[in-house]
């Protein structure tokens, strides 16, 4: 068999370049958010949301677009003029949530919801003997646990923070301590009221920006409504507790509306992370969040 | 026997052969009064075996082509003698070796011969043999030609196949570290070629100008594909998105890139498709069992074709051209091959 002669495979040469010529800037425009409306180039802009778990709706101003599974938990919406759209989500058993966000042309606007289960199933820690064994069922509200690991909780808690150290930590030196850190953002209590700042030198994340061209270092995640104490990361928000409501569970991000839950209401009460799971204190009684 | 130890040789193919064709010419065709224009010389792999009609077909391309006396002539390598026994790996770049022969074949103008090939023994002689210190002999015998007869001389390729051993060694890891090392001595052979050339078409006035460019840009854009254009299908879609920064990663252009390459790479993968059933008629039958059960991973193995191109092109070829830009030149190594 002969090869294809010269000639023949110069033209395919010669068309596979016009073709790769004809087709590079169209691709090229498109990828980057250029559509052609009427005969004229718009741009436009996207939006990239995450969700933590399976089967949660996505609604797009109003209408759901497309619901995650166990493969595909991120998406990507392109084609959108720029503006103010509003993006919820659904799903059985976790607190709805929605973000108020701005497009803008070329620039993708990143969000993440964040899961938060409703209601908390909240059970009372009870210290178990020899002489009561009490078994338990899914719906109990009681969690009998050893006597011994009910010492290490309690334990736990000790190292309580007075309220006089609330106080004490309004002065201006010790309130430039962060609360907590995690990934470059730290937490700060100063005067009662809680604020996250991106402490690293490069752009801040999309939790930071009102808009993806418009970002800040620090913003209030509690301010004027009760007296932060203290407050930490935990499960991709923050957790903290007011002196007057109890404690609080709340999104990190600076784009409204804020997702912020009570997670338990006593002025008393405090909270400890103990091996991921949240554990509150009020008064003598000892609880854990179960579903959280 | 060939003799060790000879000034201006490596051990290896190339001054074995050699050797063996001056003797041959010596105490056979001299001796026999065969003309020498009547006379091509097989150079072949210790695994090479023909097919029948192997010498009728080389036979009649001899004959018939233009100038049968400036030219060498390239059967397709199939690597199917131990096919069945190979494990997939080797299967999968025996065979894309073998495709990539094929594509070469349809443009001669590229073609160097490669591996088991013929060349007339006049031309032979002339060039003094394979060169005795040459990693890859193969392809600079057809170099050597080049030069010696000013640009005037070609490969012309043979639509027949030669089956050889697909590289298997006695253990997977062995296989593994055999087929890197094979690949590593192929690219170092095509790179080692291109400063050859180089050099001589400076110091060659007489070869064509348009032929020094073209067959110049052919080798070193071989050479550059053959080490970089995997890493940059390999990382097209995800790389830009980790140096790119953050004013690149919130553009619509940094969350399309994994789309729109993907397009691409799916469009590619076609061919893929092509080859991975086109491969299906170049195999022999099992002679164990032949059945549709064992034929089906065949098909389906093309799916390594994304690692192989990085793992047994890219990185050996990187590493040879590396070696050879700063004087760590490589001996020759003999594939250890392995047949049940």
């Amino acid at each position: 068999m002969e090869p294809l002669s010269l000639k023949t495979r110069r033209l395919f040469a010669v068309g596979s370049f016009f073709l790769f010529v004809l087709v590079l800037p169209v691709v090229a425009l498109y990828a980057s958010g250029y559509r052609l409306s009427g005969l004229s180039l718009v741009t436009t802009g996207g939006i990239h949301i995450s969700t933590p778990i399976s089967g949660v709706s996505i609604f797009l101003n109003g209408e759901e677009v497309d619901r995650s599974n166990l493969f595909s938990k991120s998406f990507f919406f392109d084609n959108l003029d720029p503006g103010s759209y509003v993006v919820q989500t659904s799903i059985e058993g976790y607190v709805p949530w929605s973000k108020n966000i701005s497009v803008e042309s070329r620039l993708v606007t990143d969000v993440a919801m964040l899961a938060v289960p409703q209601p908390f199933r909240i059970l009372e820690l009870v210290e178990a003997t020899t002489t009561e064994p009490v078994a338990l069922t899914a719906t109990s509200t009681l969690k009998y646990i050893e006597a011994a690991a009910y010492a290490d909780f309690e334990e736990e808690f000790l190292a309580t923070t007075t309220e006089d150290e609330i106080v004490a930590s309004t002065s201006e030196e010790v309130a430039e301590l962060p609360s907590d850190t995690q990934s470059g953002v730290s937490l700060y209590v100063r005067e009662g009221d809680l604020s996250a700042r991106w402490e690293r030198s490069t752009p801040p994340p999309s939790i930071f920006c009102t808009k993806p061209s418009a970002c800040v270092e620090e913003f209030f995640i509690e301010k004027g409504a009760g007296t932060v104490g203290d407050a930490r990361f935990f499960k991709g928000g923050v957790l903290y507790r007011t002196l007057e409501s109890g404690v609080f569970f709340s999104e990190l991000d600076v784009r409204q509306p804020r997702l912020q839950v009570s997670v338990y209401s006593s002025p008393e009460s405090e909270y400890r992370v103990i091996n991921n799971t949240l554990y509150i204190k009020d008064g003598s009684q000892l609880y854990e969040v179960a579903n959280f | 026997m060939h003799p060790k130890n000879q000034i201006g040789e490596i051990p290896g193919k190339g001054s074995n052969i050699a050797y063996a064709a001056r003797e041959s010419t010596e105490r056979i065709i001299n001796a026999r009064g065969i003309p020498h224009e009547k006379v091509i010389v097989s150079a072949f792999d210790s695994d090479s075996v023909v097919y029948a009609d192997y010498f009728s077909c080389l036979t009649w391309n001899f004959l018939t082509s233009d100038n049968p006396l400036r030219a060498s002539f390239q059967p397709v390598p199939l690597y199917n003698n131990n096919i069945w026994s190979a494990p997939m790996l080797s299967r999968v770049l025996g065979y894309s070796s073998t495709f990539w022969q094929m594509i070469q074949q349809e443009r001669p103008e590229r073609l160097s011969t490669f591996s088991s090939h013929a060349v007339p023994l006049i031309p032979l002689i002339e060039a003094n043999y394979w060169q005795r210190n040459m990693v890859n002999e193969d392809s600079r015998i057809f170099f050597n030609l080049f030069m010696y007869y000013d640009g005037d001389y070609d490969v012309v390729p043979i639509s027949y196949p030669i089956s050889m051993d697909a590289n298997v060694g006695r253990t997977f890891f062995q296989t593994v570290k055999n087929l890197y090392k094979q690949h590593h001595r192929w690219s170092y052979g095509s790179a080692e070629n291109i400063p050859y050339l180089l050099f001589h078409f400076i110091k060659n006035p007489r070869i064509p100008f348009v032929k020094k460019i073209r067959l110049s840009l052919v080798h070193i854009e071989g050479a550059w594909s053959l080490a970089v254009q995997p890493l940059i299908l390999f990382a097209v879609g995800w790389l830009p998105l980790l140096i790119g920064g953050s004013a690149f990663n919130t553009s619509v252009l940094s969350y399309n890139l994994p789309i729109v390459s993907s397009w691409f790479l799916t469009a590619a993968m076609f061919g893929l498709i092509f080859l991975a059933v086109y491969s299906l008629q170049l195999i022999p039958k099992n002679p164990k069992n032949e059945s549709l059960r064992t034929r089906i991973p065949m098909v389906f193995q093309w799916i390594l074709v994304p690692f192989t191109m990085v793992i047994f092109s890219s990185i050996p070829g990187l590493d040879a051209q590396i070696r050879l830009a700063f004087g760590k030149y490589l001996g020759f190594w003999n594939t250890p091959k392995f047949r049940e």
